[in-house]
Parts: structure tokens; C-alpha cells; sequence
């Protein structure tokens, strides 16, 4: 019993620091965007840096059996499909099952590239901790905006960012 | 010790996703998943042990285990159980406790979860046959029991029936002599099946009475049990007898349910696996009792483990294309 | 409508579970840390605790031990990020009511939360 609560009070002595540096490194407004490197269901792999110094990126985080992403997704494709050069929409999900994920996109393609994050790597770069989580990035690479979950208020405010 | 398993309600999760798999799900923490869980974490596999009660099985509640090899003056089945325990939780064993509802070939449903693995072997053992006779249901806990060692003390000077006559049904009875003040072996046949030594021991024994040819028709009493009621199956004669407990030792059965349908049974439900302890299913083993076997103890159960293990690793090194 | 304690460490967290819950009309209550957790849980009546398991001061057994011992009819919820935490604190054998891993989506964290307070 004594290892137990000695074990125990190391291991809160540990969390308090990991906690507070988890917070400095979280990706907040005004800070660069982690880097970000995924396979699509293709095979081909897509770098979120690459877009650095080219075009704005919409990085969105998803699961395919999400109403609410589902929602997310389609709005992305009418803004994506409006904008043909100085945007692009990368959306990365969460899907345990590849399957899952093809299915859907054979119900509801996407004129965007679609990521394959199945060991959920990017959860921790990101701080994802609901889904959708949708970043705006400008063409520096710096984070400009960050929307929790999805509504009217985050379409609209989407729209915006993209057309401006 | 209480062995009852109260019925819980699932745990309702919300898992995104299962990030990982695992080389190998063990269902079962008795002594033939604890050997195998030990072989599989010393070929530093990938493993995860479920468990819905407690580790070491049935093993855990023999009082006294005299033939497992290497213990001159046998063993506690609890003292057993607890080494086992240690010696996979040394080597860094991770368990899911719950009650593994469905086991398919690669996926084991628990509690609301799915736990994903490349492999699986299925340790689940066995419980204790029914009489399947009035009253026996009713009185479970209350003078019905399968588990001398769990509920003996709580006969103290009291009458008890034992009904069966193999290995386990003589020992306990000669345990319950501790307590009881008089205990009454009822079996079908008119020798017992249990070792020369065993029977020998009971026949002798002062406290331990017989009755030969007899089946138990029915067990009664008021809030707890008072009177059985037996039939001799030579004359049909009905005889009933005085009894405060009727403790239950006449075989068991597998516990395959979950696993029914993803590999072969035989007609009673056991696992029919070959000597590597592969199943009908490529990836699926069995150990222990829950197997097609003739001797079911837990020196075999442990060997059960062991090879199955080894086979799992086998097959993973196969799968993951090596030699 | 239920009276629903929050405990997380993350501020993101506790606004997002606290508004998501009072928007369906639930009364909730948000603490920082496993102590206030605890402290929380005892002194007053909730119906339900919505905990994240990796909080500084609080260890996810030990918690859930205290707390079905001292109030067996407050139901538990853990949330966590870590997988393995989710072995080690996630079965029924323990007493657990829910379980909710990060990330995760709003609409279903909702409904599992109220399926456990119909329960």
C-alpha cells in the first residue's frame, strides 16, 4: 500500500508540470501551425507545410460517422468548389476503419484532399479534443483562427475568412 | 470470498477510435491465462488479459492443491492463484476486468468496448454443472452451494449433503468436516470415481456418511434450505433427509457461449483444438478447461497456456511475414 | 434536469462540457482539480460527475472508490485522452457509468451523458 501512495505522489508531482507545459505548446491563435504530414486513402501523402507561402488552409478534424462533421464537410465543398486557386481545404479523420471512411466518401466525395490519421498522431499536436475542430491558416502558416465543434456562426465566419 | 458475478450495467463509452490493437487478447486470467499471459509478455508481445472476476480462476478457490508439481506440501489455490498473478503483473501484464460477452476472430466485445487484437486465446474455463432440481436455484446462497472453501465456515455444527462422487466432491467434503457436524455424500453410482486415496479417506472418516445409488429430487426449506428429498435409483424409494446445506460437485461446463460460432465446439461445449491449441479459426487458441481434454487440472491447464502462446507468437511472426 | 458536477484542468474543457450541458437545462457546477472534485462531490447533492481522469490531484480508481463509497447512487463519468488510461479505469467491475474519449463529438457526448442519467 505505501509503494502504491508513493507511486501516486510521484506521479501527480509529474502531471502538474507536464499539465502547464501542454498549455504553452498548445496551438493557439497567432502561433505557427504544427506540421502535419498524412497519407489519403490513395496512398499519396500530403504535407500541411507544403502549402506554406501558397495558399490559405482550412484544416479540419473529423470522424465520418459525425452528423455534425458530415455538415462541416459539405459547406467545406461548396466553399472549396467556389475558390479554385488561392484556398485549400484539408480534412483529416479519425476513422478507425478505413472502410468507414471510403464508404463515406463514395456516398459524399470531396474536392479536397482527405487524410488518413488512424493512430490519431495529429490529436496531441493539435489539441483536438472534440470533433470537428477546424483551423484557418493563412498562407505564412500562422494559425488565424480556430473553431471548436461546428454551427451557423463558425460557417459564416469560414465563409468570411476564406473570401477575405 | 464472494465468486457470485452481480450483474452490472455496461459501461455506455464513446471511443473515437481504438488507436491500438493488440498482438494478443487472452480471455480469461485462470491459470491458463496467466501461464500464457506470461509467455506472451516474455516474447514481449503486445498483450491485453480480460478477466471478469478474479485471477486464478477456479484454481483460486481449492483449498488445497496436493498434485500441482514442485509443492511437497501442497499449495493454497489462493497462495497458487496469487503467484501466478505476480509473475504476470512482473512482467508488466495489462487487464481488462469485465465479462467478455462475444468473441470473434479478431475482435472481443466487453462492457460496451471492443478490444481489437491479431490474435486471441481462449482461457474462459468452466463453471459448475447444475442439478437442475427444484429448489436449487431458489436457495442458491441459502444453503445451495458450488464452493466448499467460499461458504464451508458458515456451517458450523451443521448437517450438509455433498452431492458427487469424484475427486472434487470427496475433497471438499472431507474440507467440510472442519465445520460440519455431520456430512452426507450422495451419489448415483455405488463406488466413487475419485482417487483410491480420496475415497479411501472419506470412507473412513467418522463424520462422512453415504448414500449410494441416490439422486437428489428436490431441496427445500423455508427462508433457507432445511430438507433434500432423494430418490434411490435402485428401489425408487423416496427418502428425505435433514440437511442445512447442500453443497454441489457434480462436473462442470465450458463457459463457450461468447465464443460460439467463431470456433468448433463438441456436443457438450468444449473447444476442440489440435495439440498446438489451435482452433477451427487461423489466430484463435484455447487453454485450459475450456477445452476438448481428458484430464482438466491446473498442472495441464498451465502447459495449455504455455503452448498456446507459443503458438500465438508463431502465428503473429507468420503474419507479419518473418520466419 | 439534472444537477451535473464538471471537473477538468483543461479551461476549454470545462467551458465547452459545462455549456453543452446547460444548454439541455441541466444544472452544472465546474471545478479545476481532483481535490475540488472530491471536496465538491461530498458537500453537495449532483446527480452526476463528469470528471476528466488526467487531472492533477486525482487518481481515477481511487476516486471512484471514494465516491460510489461515500454516494452509490452518484453516477461517474470519466473523460480521457489516453487509451491506456481507458483500460485501467473502464470497466463496469469498478463501478464506471460512462466513459468519453478525446477527442470527441458533442452531439454524441450529450446523449451518452443523458442515457446515463435516464439509467
Amino acid at each position: 500500500m505505501k509503494k502504491l501512495v508513493i507511486g501516486l505522489i510521484l506521479i501527480g508531482l509529474c502531471c502538474v508540470p507536464l499539465a502547464a507545459a501542454e498549455n504553452e505548446t498548445a496551438p493557439k491563435t497567432g502561433s505557427a501551425a504544427p506540421g502535419l504530414t498524412l497519407p489519403t486513402l490513395d496512398g499519396k501523402t500530403v504535407s500541411l507545410q507544403d502549402f506554406r507561402g501558397r495558399k490559405k488552409v482550412v484544416l479540419t478534424f473529423f470522424a465520418s460517422w459525425s452528423k455534425t462533421c458530415q455538415d462541416e464537410l459539405r459547406t467545406l465543398a461548396e466553399l472549396r468548389a467556389d475558390r479554385q486557386t488561392n484556398c485549400e481545404v484539408l480534412a483529416v479523420s479519425f476513422d478507425n476503419k478505413t472502410r468507414d471512411l471510403k464508404n463515406f466518401l463514395a456516398r459524399s466525395p470531396l474536392p479536397f484532399p482527405v487524410l488518413n490519421d488512424r493512430k490519431l498522431s495529429s490529436i496531441d499536436a493539435f489539441q483536438v479534443l472534440i470533433i470537428p475542430t477546424t483551423f484557418c491558416i493563412g498562407r505564412d502558416g500562422v494559425i488565424e483562427q480556430i473553431f471548436v465543434d461546428y454551427d451557423d456562426n463558425v460557417k459564416k465566419a469560414v465563409a468570411e475568412w476564406l473570401g477575405s | 470470498m464472494n465468486l457470485k458475478l452481480e450483474a452490472r450495467p455496461a459501461v455506455e463509452t464513446l471511443i473515437v477510435t481504438e488507436k491500438e490493437g493488440f498482438d494478443l487478447i487472452i480471455i480469461g486470467g485462470g491459470p491458463a491465462g496467466l501461464t500464457a499471459a506470461i509467455y506472451a509478455l516474455r516474447a514481449r508481445l503486445n498483450v491485453l488479459l480480460i478477466e471478469k472476476l478474479v485471477l486464478g480462476g477456479l484454481a483460486s478457490t481449492a483449498y488445497h492443491i496436493d498434485n500441482y508439481p514442485g509443492f511437497p506440501e501442497g499449495i493454497s489455490g489462493l497462495d497458487l492463484a496469487q503467484k501466478l498473478g505476480d509473475q504476470a503483473k512482473k512482467l508488466g501484464l495489462r487487464t481488462f476486468w469485465g465479462n467478455a460477452i462475444k468473441i470473434k476472430k479478431h475482435e472481443v466485445q466487453v462492457d460496451g468496448r471492443t478490444f481489437h487484437a491479431q490474435a486471441l486465446i481462449i482461457a474462459t474455463g468452466t463453471e459448475p454443472l447444475r442439478l437442475d432440481v427444484p429448489g436449487e436455484e431458489a436457495f442458491r446462497g441459502k444453503g445451495v452451494s458450488y464452493c466448499a472453501t467460499c461458504d464451508g465456515p458458515f456451517y458450523q455444527d451443521k448437517n450438509i449433503i455433498v452431492v458427487g462422487g469424484g475427486n472434487a466432491a470427496i475433497a471438499e467434503a472431507i474440507f467440510l468436516t472442519r465445520f460440519a457436524k455431520k456430512v452426507t455424500i450422495v451419489h448415483r453410482r455405488d463406488e466413487l470415481r475419485a482417487d483410491k486415496l480420496l475415497a479411501e479417506q472419506a470412507k473412513n472418516h467418522p463424520k462422512i456418511y453415504f448414500f449410494w445409488h441416490s439422486a437428489v429430487e428436490k431441496i427445500s426449506g423455508d427462508k433457507v434450505v432445511d430438507e433434500v428429498t432423494l430418490r434411490d435409483l435402485l428401489s425408487d424409494k423416496i427418502v428425505k433427509v435433514p440437511a442445512d446445506g447442500v453443497f454441489i460437485y457434480i462436473g462442470s461446463k465450458p463457459n463457450s457461449a461468447p465464443a460460439k460460432g467463431t470456433v468448433k465446439l463438441d456436443p457438450k461445449g468444449f473447444i476442440i483444438t489440435d495439440d498446438r491449441m489451435l482452433t477451427s479459426a487461423a489466430g484463435v487458441f484455447a487453454a485450459g478447461d475450456i477445452r476438448v481434454k481428458t484430464l482438466r487440472q491446473v498442472v495441464t491447464a498451465a502447459a495449455d497456456g504455455a503452448t498456446a502462446a507459443d503458438s500465438a507468437r508463431e502465428y503473429l511472426t507468420a503474419q507479419a511475414g518473418g520466419v | 434536469m439534472a444537477r451535473i458536477l464538471v471537473a477538468d484542468d483543461q479551461a476549454t474543457m470545462r467551458q465547452i462540457i459545462g455549456e453543452m450541458l446547460r444548454e439541455k437545462g441541466h444544472t452544472v457546477t465546474v471545478v479545476e482539480d481532483g481535490q475540488a472534485a472530491y471536496e465538491s462531490a461530498q458537500a453537495n447533492d449532483f446527480d452526476l460527475i463528469v470528471a476528466d481522469v488526467n487531472m492533477p490531484r486525482l487518481d481515477g480508481l481511487e476516486f471512484l472508490k471514494k465516491i460510489k463509497a461515500a454516494k452509490p447512487g452518484l453516477k461517474v463519468i470519466f473523460v480521457t485522452g489516453m487509451l491506456e488510461e481507458t483500460i485501467r479505469i473502464g470497466s463496469a467491475e469498478l463501478g464506471l457509468d460512462g466513459l468519453i474519449m478525446k477527442p470527441f463529438e458533442k452531439g454524441a457526448a450529450v446523449e451518452l451523458i443523458e442515457k446515463i442519467l435516464a439509467r
